[in-house]
C-alpha cells in the first residue's frame, strides 16, 4: 500500500517485473462477464474501453485473443446511420469521443469498409464551429479534446481536407496559457491531458512548430515528482495516465529525454496489480483498462525491456496506437526536431 | 477509474458485496431498458425525467441520459415557459447539484448546468456564482467549476473585472498554492486598466517566502516579468544570395516569408511563385530558403519596416554572391536591452530572490528564477553566476538534468556567438565550440555563415540542427554521441563538406 503525502506518494520498495501475460489475461477477460457490475457501470464509455483494451493487447502482440468479428460487429452496432457518428454502446448517443475510438478500432483491423466512412466524415465536419473549435455532439459542449478527436478521426481516414484545418489549429493556440500549457477551452487552466490533445492535434496538422517547445517542454518535465510519476497540474498527485499524456507530449516536442526515464519506469511498474493483472492509477488502487493502456504505452515509448518479457510493440505518440498500424495507413505526424533545432 | 483503493474483503463480505452488486446491475439494466424504450416511443415526459434521475444519481457520467433530460426539458420549456422558469429549472439545478456531490468532476453534470443557464438566459446567475464559490471552497483546483464560473462571468454583467480580480486575490491569500487562481489572474491582469506590477510582485514575494517549494507563484512570477517584455516579432537579420539560392535568416521563428509580406524584386518586378523551404519542413522557421528562377544579377528584398528594422531601410539590395547580415547582440526578448526603469526593478528582484536562495539553499525555484533574472539584466556580465547556478540545479534536481544540460548548451552558444563578428561575407575563421559538454546545438541558423566549425568533444546526440549549416566546409564533430550514418543522411544536402567524425 502506498503511503500518501500531500502532493506525491512513496512507492512500495521493489517494483514487480512487467507482467505481460497477466495484463493480457486481465484485458481479454474484461467484458466476458456482461453482467459484471463494473462492466455495466462503464457501459457509457464502452467504445473507448474497447479501444484501450484492444490497443494494449496489440502492443503485447495478443490482439488475436479477442474475436475480431465480435468487435467489428459491436462497432457496426454503435454506428448511427442518421448522423454518421458512433455511440459508446447500443442505444446511447453518438459523440466525437466514441467516433474516434471506433475509427481507431476499425483502423487496427483494417476494416474501414465495415461502415460508411463518408458519413463519419460528414459527422465530424458538421461539428466544426466558426472559430475552428468542435462541439462533441449536437448539444454544444466545446473542448480541446473534441478537436483532437475530430482531427485524429479524419486523419486516420485521410480526410483532413473536410474541415478548416487552419482554423482548427488557431483554436488550439487560443487555448494556450501563461505557463505555455493548454486548457480545455480559451481561458481554462493548463492540464497535461489537454496539452496532449493540443500537441497531438497540432502534430497531425503539421503545425506543431508554431509553439515554443522549450517553454512547454519545461512545464511538462516539471510534472515529474520525486516518486518518478507525473502529475497533470502543479501540486497534484501522480497518476499512471499522466505518464502517457506527459511523455507522449514531450516525445512529440522532441524532448522525451528531459525527464528521469528510469524513475518513471519504476513508478509505472509499481502500479501493476500483481494478482489480477492490469495497471491502476496509483499503487494499491483498482486496475482498469484505461490505466493499463497508458502504462504500457509509456513503457513502449521508453523502449522498456527486461529479460523475462517479450518486447512491447512500438507505439505512435500522437494516435496512441501501434506504430505498425499508423505505418500501414501511410500516416506521418510531425515531431519537433529538438536538440536545439527547435 | 481514479483514486479507488483496492479493498481486501473476507469471503463473507465478498458474497454480500456481490449480492448487492447483482441487485444494482439488475436495477440498472431494467431502468436503461425502460428509458430507451420510452425514448423510442417519444414519450418525453416527467416519468422519463424520474427514471433518468434515478440512474444518474448513482452514475452521473452517462452523458446520453443527460441528453435525454435535455430533450424532455426542451418540450416542457416549449409547453409552459413560466412553469419551466419558476419550478422546473430549480428542480433541475438541485438535482445536478446532488450529482456533483457524488462526483464534483462530472463532465455531464457541469455541462447540464451550462445548458440550463443558456436556455434560461442566465436567469439564476447570482445563485450560481454562489454555488461556484462553495465548490471552490471544497476544492480550489476543480477546473470544471472554474470553467463554469468563467462561463457565467463572461455571460452576465454581475461581476466586474475588478471584482473578479479581487476574487482571485482572496483565493490566493487563503491558499498560495492555488495554481488555478494564479492562472485566472494571468488572464485578468492584461485587461486591467492600471499599473499593477509592483502590487503583483509583492503578492508573489509573500507567496514564495511562505512556501518557496511551491511552484505556482514561481511560474506566475516568470510569466509576469516576461509579459513586460516586447513581443518577439520576427525580423530579418541576414540574407545570402549565391548560385540561384536565396537564404533569409530571421531573429525568431517566422512564418513562410511570402506570408509575412517579404517580396523579392528583380528590377522593379516582384518575382512570383517562389517556393520557400526550410531544412525541417516546418511552418515557422528562423531559416528560409528558395531557388530563384534564374541567376539574376541584382535583386532586392522588400518588406515592411518592422521586418527590415535591422537594415535601416525597407529595401535590401543584393548582388549575386552577396551575403549581408546584421546579427543583434542578443537572442530573444529576455536578453534584449531594457529601459532603465525596468532594469532597476529587475535588480531589486535579483536581490530578494538571492536573499531567499541563501535562506533556502536546497530549493531549486529561487535558483531557476535567478537565472532568468540575470539573463534579463545582463546575460553576458552574469555568465559565471548563471553557470554556477546551473551546476547547482543539476545537483539539486538531477531528475531533470538533461533539461538543464540543454539549457546550459544554449547559453554557452549564446555567449560564444556574441563574440563572433557581424561583418558581411562568409566567416572563414574557425567557430570553436569544442569541449563544452554541449548536449544540444542551439542557434544553428546563426552559424550558417561559418565555413569552419569545431564541435569536437561535446555530448551532441541530435543531428537535426546540422541541417542549417549551409555554408560549412569543414565540420569537426569527433568525440560526440552522433551516429555516423544518421549524420550523413541528415546533412546529405550540404555540399563539399568535410566531416571529421
Ligand atoms: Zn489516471
Amino acid at each position: 500500500m502506498a503511503a500518501s503525502l500531500s502532493t506525491d506518494i512513496i512507492l512500495p520498495n521493489a517494483p514487480p517485473d512487467l507482467l505481460l501475460p497477466k495484463h493480457a489475461g486481465f484485458l481479454s477477460k474484461y467484458g466476458t462477464a456482461k453482467d459484471d457490475y463494473d462492466y455495466c457501470m462503464t457501459e457509457f464509455l464502452r467504445m473507448s474501453g474497447m479501444y484501450w483494451g484492444l490497443t494494449a493487447l496489440q502492443l503485447m502482440d495478443r490482439l488475436d485473443s479477442v474475436p475480431k468479428e465480435d468487435v467489428v460487429a459491436f462497432v457496426q452496432d454503435c454506428f448511427h446511420e442518421g448522423t454518421g457518428g458512433f455511440s459508446p454502446a447500443k442505444d446511447h448517443d453518438p459523440h466525437l469521443l466514441y467516433s474516434l475510438s471506433a475509427i481507431q478500432i476499425l483502423a487496427m483491423y483494417d476494416e474501414f469498409k465495415a461502415v460508411d466512412c463518408s458519413k463519419v466524415v460528414e459527422f465530424v465536419q458538421s461539428l466544426q464551429q466558426p472559430d475552428g473549435s468542435f462541439f462533441g455532439d449536437k448539444y454544444g459542449e466545446v473542448d480541446i479534446r473534441f478537436s483532437f478527436c475530430a482531427v485524429a478521426t479524419l486523419a486516420l481516414m485521410k480526410k483532413l481536407d473536410a474541415i478548416d484545418t487552419r482554423k482548427a489549429a488557431d483554436f488550439i493556440l487560443s487555448c494556450q496559457n501563461f505557463d505555455g500549457g493548454f486548457g480545455s477551452k480559451p481561458g481554462s487552466e493548463s492540464h497535461a491531458g489537454l496539452i496532449y490533445c493540443a500537441v497531438g492535434t497540432l502534430s497531425i496538422l503539421k503545425e506543431i512548430d508554431r509553439i515554443d517547445g522549450d517553454a512547454l517542454g519545461w512545464w511538462l518535465c516539471e510534472r515529474q515528482l520525486k516518486s518518478g510519476g507525473f502529475n497533470g497540474r502543479p501540486e497534484k498527485l501522480p497518476d499512471v495516465c499522466y505518464s502517457w499524456w506527459v511523455l507522449a507530449s514531450l516525445t512529440i516536442l522532441g524532448r522525451g529525454d528531459w525527464i528521469d526515464q528510469k524513475a518513471l519506469i519504476k513508478f509505472i511498474l509499481s502500479c501493476q496489480d500483481v494478482s489480477t493483472g492490469g495497471f491502476a492509477d496509483r499503487p494499491g488502487d483498482v486496475a482498469d483498462p484505461f490505466h493499463t493502456l497508458f502504462g504500457l504505452g509509456a513503457l513502449s515509448i521508453l523502449g522498456y525491456e527486461d529479460e523475462t518479457t517479450v518486447k512491447l510493440k512500438k507505439i505512435n505518440p500522437v494516435f496512441c496506437m501501434s506504430q505498425e498500424v499508423i505505418d500501414s495507413l501511410g500516416i506521418e505526424v510531425q515531431i519537433l526536431p529538438g536538440g536545439g533545432a527547435c | 477509474m481514479h483514486g479507488r483503493q483496492k479493498k481486501e474483503r473476507t469471503a463473507e463480505e465478498e458474497v454480500a458485496k456481490e449480492k448487492e452488486r447483482c441487485k444494482k446491475v439488475a436495477a440498472y439494466q431494467y431502468a436503461m431498458g425502460l428509458i430507451f424504450s420510452k425514448r423510442g416511443k417519444k414519450e418525453l415526459d416527467e416519468e422519463l425525467l424520474k427514471i433518468t434521475q434515478q440512474v444518474l444519481a448513482s452514475n452521473p457520467d452517462i452523458s446520453t441520459l443527460w441528453n435525454i433530460r435535455k430533450e424532455v426539458l426542451s418540450v416542457m420549456k416549449e409547453t409552459d415557459f413560466t412553469n419551466f422558469l419558476d419550478v422546473v429549472l430549480q428542480k433541475e439545478l438541485d438535482f445536478t447539484e446532488f450529482c456533483l456531490k457524488i462526483n464534483p468532476k462530472s463532465y455531464g453534470a457541469w455541462h447540464h448546468r451550462t445548458w440550463l443557464m443558456k436556455e434560461t438566459n442566465f436567469s439564476k446567475v447570482t445563485s450560481e456564482l454562489k454555488l461556484c464559490a462553495k465548490y471552490l471552497e471544497y476544492d480550489d483546483r476543480n477546473f470544471h467549476c472554474w470553467d463554469y464560473r468563467r462561463y457565467l462571468v463572461e455571460n452576465c454583467s454581475e461581476v466586474t473585472l475588478e471584482q473578479e480580480f479581487d476574487f482571485t486575490t482572496e483565493k490566493i491569500s487563503s491558499n498560495f498554492s492555488n495554481f488555478s487562481s494564479w492562472h485566472l489572474r494571468s488572464k485578468i491582469l492584461p485587461k486591467l486598466p492600471r499599473d499593477f506590477l509592483e502590487e503583483e510582485l509583492e503578492l508573489i514575494r509573500n507567496a514564495v517566502f511562505t512556501d518557496p517549494k511551491d511552484q505556482s507563484a514561481w511560474f506566475y512570477h516568470r510569466w509576469l516579468l516576461r509579459s513586460q517584455l516586447p513581443a518577439e516579432n520576427p525580423y530579418l537579420i541576414a540574407a545570402q544570395y549565391s548560385d540561384t539560392k536565396l537564404s533569409l535568416i530571421f531573429s525568431s521563428k517566422s512564418p513562410i516569408p511570402s506570408q509575412s509580406g517579404v517580396k523579392v524584386i528583380d528590377t522593379d518586378k516582384i518575382i512570383g511563385n517562389l517556393k520557400w523551404t526550410n531544412p525541417w519542413s516546418n511552418t515557422c522557421s528562423k531559416l528560409w530558403e528558395c531557388q530563384l528562377p534564374e541567376a539574376n544579377k541584382n535583386i532586392s528584398i522588400k518588406a515592411d519596416s518592422s521586418v527590415m528594422r535591422n537594415f535601416g531601410s525597407v529595401d535590401l539590395s543584393l548582388k549575386h554572391g552577396d551575403l549581408k547580415r546584421n546579427f543583434p547582440k542578443y537572442f530573444d526578448a529576455e536578453t534584449e536591452r531594457k529601459n532603465d526603469k525596468f532594469l532597476s526593478l529587475l535588480k531589486e528582484e535579483i536581490s530578494w530572490v538571492q536573499e531567499l536562495q541563501e535562506m533556502e539553499p536546497d530549493v531549486k525555484w529561487p535558483i531557476c528564477t535567478l537565472i532568468m533574472l540575470m539573463r534579463m539584466v545582463d546575460f553576458v556580465k552574469y555568465k559565471e553566476n548563471i553557470l554556477n547556478h546551473l551546476d547547482k540545479l543539476m545537483k539539486l534536481d538531477s531528475q531533470r538534468i538533461n533539461y538543464y544540460l540543454d539549457l546550459r548548451s544554449k547559453y554557452l552558444i549564446e555567449w560564444k556567438l556574441v563574440e563572433c563578428s557581424s561583418l558581411p561575407g562568409l566567416d572563414e575563421t574557425v567557430l570553436d565550440l569544442s569541449g563544452l559538454n554541449l548536449t544540444a546545438l542551439y542557434y544553428p541558423e546563426r552559424m550558417c555563415f561559418q565555413t569552419k566549425i569545431n564541435l569536437s568533444n561535446n555530448a551532441l546526440k541530435n543531428c537535426e540542427p546540422f541541417r542549417a549549416l549551409v555554408n560549412c566546409k569543414e565540420l569537426n564533430v569527433s568525440g560526440n554521441n552522433l551516429a555516423k550514418t544518421k549524420l550523413e543522411s541528415t546533412i546529405e544536402g550540404l555540399k563539399n563538406l568535410k566531416i571529421e567524425l
